[in-house]
């Protein structure tokens, strides 16, 4: 973590997609953050959810695509895995944070949007950028 | 069936997954048997005579016992004479145990091995060579898995071994365990599918019950719960790894019953999604283990009175007709034979259960072709 | 697949205490201080953490992987306390956010008789009765209770359904935990369908941990992960319901119904139809079995719903359940809150035929506790057409 910034974060660089820019939208200070804490915040008119988790900070759609229930309150943890005919090993990868959804925990990768214990469910997900502090989200991505 | 009926063309072509053979009595098996184990159980001069080499069932039909009523020989228990069994209906009968079976759950575990040894050899000796229809399935005893495993490379190797029967649940643990591994090496080692049987539990040596919420009064409620183990051991053969380890490895529910599959496989589905840190190995859902690997019989559904009900509960998973093997359950007392059978059956299903699935299931000798299982999933838009 | 408007009741859903001492303080003296003397002068511990006794046997660790302690995260309230303790929390997540008529509160999970005291187990039981009528059914009339009876002291648990059983607002007895490791149809339990007979009360068998020792949830073997454990929770039930009929419960008590619940439903007709098979010799075995098998449970024996079996397709489970006739006039709603396996109501509203609505979220559920007369005060229409299907 860099030194002297609260919580650590650094400017993440903005994508540019083709010759449109993003629609970038202030969504709260990063400050508000807390590592691993889901906060669901509204842009644009939909609920998003964003979450810090080792420097980087991730917004997902907040529905989870099971039974459309919200992400407030979910928690996040790494992603763990075996390798193939590793029966009985368990492995970790911190650089692969997991949501858990608060009702039924089924769980999403929060950098590909992808469903762990579903293949055909997939959350939206949104770029999002670091600004003066602020938490900009790329509601077009 | 009776000499003078001429069989179907069904009949004729079946596979029988599921008959029994049985060896008579303790002395059936001596010769088979190394001298100073032989000498033990024959007990020349005991009053007790030679010592039975089985365990007891906790439930008996009352009715008419376990066995058909013309299934009886002049002599011998049912299953024990050899001409009575090459007049069963079938193209190819895959001799199983049902009585021979409670040699796998004795106490005395090196006995038991000494036992399932002895009628490995019998049967190779005395049945496969006997009838072209014939063929059979490695006797184990689950209570030492690296013996079990000893065995099935000792005479797993016979061609006309077409799997193993895995018997008694030795150790008192759903048979995915760790414990039982060894068994399951061996087996994908030589290519041979595992039979479980209803009454892996059921027996009064092992020290789990055979269905839940306490012990059954009735031998009826025995038929319709007694599969209940094995539902257990087929979740746990998925979610401990055997088929990650094994992904070529098929095993066969035979007698569990099968009108409890779809919710069974709903249930198991929504539990693995939600406990998938418990089980990290497994590639894909659940359910998809089970129609990969797994089988069932025709021998133990729950027909209702009127049988269709029971195909349309089926229908409602894709493909089942894959799933099904045609088996007969002679001699017990509840047998049916396949033209019985096909004929609740789908025509569209019955050339794949009364023949077809079995086909690819059996480790046939090499004239005998058989493909691999393929991947499939629970849901109806794979088809 | 329609939404559902109509009034619900529901089967099942989870109250709890807010600390254990909420129930302590009913158990006479010395109970109170066999209760409390580990605790004494220490501070308070989590749920689940060591202690000598509780308000919860000792459970088996299976499941103890579950996220969020198996709890809906919402449910927890903002205080620190335990899900399902309070009370405003429920009213707004379940009562007042669907149209709720009643409720059945089943304790978490009401298995204090469990405990390997037993008769400390029978104490309790009164003890948590007495807290769940002082403080939770006053506040509010949709909500309805269950007489918490041990099981392993059936002669008490009659007792204590004849103590309570005029009280209305607890219309069943609830059956959690095997306390003889028998099923619930054997005679060693006859006395407690007795006094529930006796006193109009219905049965609920909901699924729990048995005494510990030999795990008889599910057989084959201990479980070893939360899958198997889990996923073969309905073993139970099927033989409860055998046990039932073989032992002739229907036939000493003719009006007595059980309704099971969280042990799901599909696995009804593999139990109907190995009975109705086994006909001939059932009545051989058992000279109590005078009817066909099915007979006797669409006449006695309710399922409720959650968790309702999700296949891929959402007709898959109607298509089981018009498979087994009759099967949908078997089932009762119920969600389960606040536990994580919670069937939402609009959810399976949409899972289900729109003409099975008022039966499932509804009738059944009137009929079985035997409250048309009330249905038809508060709706002013005979309860099969409450509703509107």
């Amino acid at each position: 973590m860099a030194e002297g910034c609260k919580g650590g974060l650094w400017r993440q660089v903005i994508r540019r997609r083709g010759c449109l820019d993003e629609l970038l939208v202030d969504a709260c200070s990063v400050a508000e953050l807390e590592e691993g804490r889901p906060k669901v915040v509204k842009v644009k008119g939909r609920e998003i959810t964003v979450i810090q988790w080792r420097d980087e900070v991730y917004a997902v759609r907040n529905i989870c695509p099971h039974q459309t229930q919200s992400f407030k309150g979910a928690h996040v943890r790494p992603g763990f895995a075996s390798k193939p005919g590793g029966v009985g090993e368990l492995s970790m990868d911190q650089s692969e944070p997991v949501l858990v959804c608060p009702v039924h925990t089924w769980s999403f990768n929060l950098r590909s949007g992808q469903c762990t214990v579903d293949e055909s469910l997939r959350i939206r997900r949104y770029d999002t950028a670091i600004e003066d502090g602020r938490l900009l989200i790329d509601v077009s991505s | 069936m009776t000499d003078s009926a001429r069989p179907s063309d069904v009949a004729r072509s079946a596979i029988d997954s599921g008959i029994f053979h049985e060896w008579s009595s303790t002395l059936t098996l001596t010769p088979y048997m190394e001298p100073a184990w032989r000498e033990l159980v024959t007990r020349k001069g005991d009053r007790g005579g030679p010592l039975r080499l089985a365990t007891n069932w906790l439930y008996r039909n009352p009715m008419h016992g376990n066995k058909a009523a013309d299934s009886y020989p002049a002599q011998g228990i049912p299953g024990s004479d050899r001409e009575m069994l090459a007049k069963r209906p079938g193209d190819r009968l895959v001799l199983g145990y049902d009585e021979g079976l409670l040699a796998t759950g004795f106490a005395y575990h090196y006995l038991s091995r000494a036992a399932v040894r002895a009628a490995n050899d019998w049967t190779i000796d005395q049945w496969l060579g006997h009838d072209p229809r014939f063929y059979g399935l490695v006797l184990v005893s689950t209570g030492m898995p690296e013996e079990a495993a000893a065995e099935i490379r000792r005479v797993g190797t016979h061609e006309r071994m077409v799997g193993i029967a895995l018997g008694a649940n030795g150790l008192g643990l759903p048979f995915g365990h760790p414990a039982y591994h060894p068994i399951y090496k061996a087996a994908s080692e030589l290519k041979l599918p595992i039979v479980i049987q209803v009454g892996s539990d059921a027996m009064t040596d092992m020290i789990v019950p055979p269905m839940a919420g306490g012990l059954a009064t009735t031998y009826a409620e025995y038929k319709v719960l007694g599969g209940q183990p094995s539902m257990t051991h087929a979740v746990s053969l998925i979610t401990e790894g055997v088929f990650d380890n094994h992904p070529d490895l098929r095993v066969l529910m035979l007698g569990c019953g099968v009108a409890w599959l779809p919710g069974f496989l709903w249930r198991l589905d929504w539990w693995w999604k939600t406990n998938k840190l418990e089980a990290p190995w497994m590639q894909m859902p659940a359910s998809e283990y089970f129609l990969r690997n797994m089988r069932i019989t025709t021998y133990g559904f729950e027909w209702p009175r009127e049988p269709e009900r029971l195909i349309r509960a089926l229908k409602t998973i894709p493909k089942i007709e894959d799933l099904l093997l045609y088996a007969s359950g002679w001699p017990n007392a509840d047998f049916e034979d396949p033209d019985g059978v096909a004929a609740r059956l789908p025509e569209t299903w019955r050339d794949k259960v009364m023949h077809g699935n079995a086909q690819a299931f059996f480790r046939w000798p090499a004239t005998a072709s058989t493909g691999g299982p393929t991947k499939r999933k629970l849901s109806s838009e794979s088809r | 697949m329609a939404s559902y408007t109509g009034p619900i009741i529901d089967l099942d859903i989870h109250n709890k205490w807010k600390q254990e001492s909420d129930v302590y303080q009913y158990l006479p003296k010395q109970w109170r201080e066999y209760a409390e003397a580990w605790a004494a002068g220490k501070p308070p511990t989590a749920e689940g953490a060591v202690r000598s006794v509780g308000l919860r046997p000792p459970n088996l660790t299976v499941g103890s992987l579950l996220p969020n302690a198996a709890r809906l995260v919402s449910s927890f309230p903002a205080d620190g306390s335990l899900p399902g303790s309070d009370y405003e929390l429920l009213r707004d997540q379940i009562l007042d956010k669907h149209n709720y008529w009643r409720a059945i509160l089943n304790h978490d999970l009401g298995e204090y008789g469990q405990h390997m005291n037993q008769y400390f187990g029978v104490e309790l039981c009164r003890a948590a009765n007495e807290w769940c009528m002082e403080r939770w059914l006053p506040l509010d009339e949709r909500l309805y209770a269950v007489i918490v009876v041990p099981t392993s002291m059936p002669l008490e648990a009659a007792k204590e359904i004849r103590r309570l059983g005029s009280n209305p607002r607890l219309p069943a007895v609830l059956l959690a935990g095997n306390g003889f490791g028998k099923p619930f149809g054997d005679p060693v339990y006859h006395p407690i369908y007795e006094a529930a007979a006796e006193m109009g009360k219905s049965l609920i068998c909901h699924v729990a941990t048995d005494r510990p020792g030999p795990q008889i949830t599910e057989v084959g073997g201990l479980a070893s992960n939360g899958i198997v454990y889990s996923s073969q929770i309905s073993q139970g039930a099927m033989h409860y319901v055998t046990s039932y009929i073989v032992h002739g419960v229907f036939e000493k008590y003719p009006t007595l119904k059980v309704v099971f619940e969280e042990f799901g439903t599909a696995w009804i007709p593999a139990v109907m139809w190995g009975l109705d098979r086994q006909y001939e010799l059932l009545r051989h075995e058992s000279p109590w079995v005078k009817r066909w098998p099915s007979e006797y449970m669409h006449d006695h024996i309710r399922v409720a719903t959650q968790p309702f079996e999700e296949s891929p397709d959402p007709e898959g489970m109607i298509e089981v359940i018009r498979a087994a006739e009759g099967m949908e006039d078997m089932l009762c709603f119920s969600t389960d809150y606040p536990h994580l396996t919670f069937d939402d109501p609009n959810y399976i509203a949409r899972l289900l035929p729109a003409e099975w609505h008022s039966k499932i979220f509804f009738d059944n559920a009137c009929d079985f506790f035997g409250w048309q007369k009330d249905a038809k005060a508060a709706f002013g229409v005979k309860s099969s057409a409450v509703g509107g299907a």
